[in-house]
């Protein structure tokens, strides 16, 4: 098998970094995206079914993805971590919402440059292997200054790098 | 003039223009679900006319 090709170097890339926005919705409302080899242009759902958005104070998110190889075999960990502030009731049931979701959960994550990837789907394991509650992290403080917060990953584990999304994210 | 996959009906599928309700799409739709690569839709072969 040979290389497709090489990596140009593109001195007018987009190289901002963090997080835009979070979309996230359970791997049961998602029928399927449309598309293949890194690129999904669709997504299909289930009927009337969306995302929901997930917002946060700014800078306080993060899409990261780690890659291993052993002998040709490959794993790549996609872990998306974003602090929810304020501990109240809201906050709260948000973050067991997501903990509650047995089935796994599709996150669609727009990064600053407007990009958007796919976490908990993949060409090779479709919806297979969503993303799950992996931790939380919650803290009153202890000093006034504190902040009162949760800190919250979710995370897939499969064997590509993250697809891009080029269709629209399905919200009201 | 499209054939729709039985596993498709009731879906919506959005892409970059938005929301596709695919039981109520226009063949215009239909044949940009196509040309994205949407399994399941595929374009009805005329029937050879009569003479």
């Amino acid at each position: 098998m040979s290389l497709n090709a090489g990596f140009p170097k593109d001195c007018a890339a987009d190289r901002v970094g963090g997080i835009k926005d979070i979309h996230i919705t359970t791997k049961d409302d998602v029928a399927s995206f449309t598309g293949t080899n890194g690129t999904y242009t669709a997504v299909v759902m289930e009927t009337g079914k969306i995302f929901v958005k997930y917002e946060f104070e700014q800078d306080v998110a993060e899409w990261r993805e780690s890659g291993e190889g052993v002998k040709g075999a490959k794993q790549y960990t996609h872990e998306v971590e974003f602090v929810l502030p304020a501990l109240t009731q809201l906050q709260r049931d948000a973050i067991q919402d997501l903990a509650d979701q047995a089935c796994g959960l599709i996150i669609i994550v727009t990064l600053s440059t407007g990009i958007k990837f796919v976490v908990g789907s993949s060409d090779k394991f479709l919806l297979d292997r969503p993303a799950y509650f992996l931790s939380d992290a919650t803290t009153s403080g202890q000093a006034l200054l504190d902040p009162d917060q949760s800190t919250v990953v979710l995370q897939s584990i499969d064997a590509t790098k993250a697809s891009i999304f080029t269709g629209s994210i399905p919200i009201v | 003039m499209y054939d729709i996959d039985e596993s498709l009906k009731g879906k919506d599928i959005w892409t970059v223009n938005g929301k596709i309700e695919i039981d109520n799409a226009t063949d215009k739709q239909l044949a940009e679900l196509v040309k994205l690569g949407q399994p399941g839709i595929t374009k009805k072969e005329k029937k050879p006319s009569k003479e």
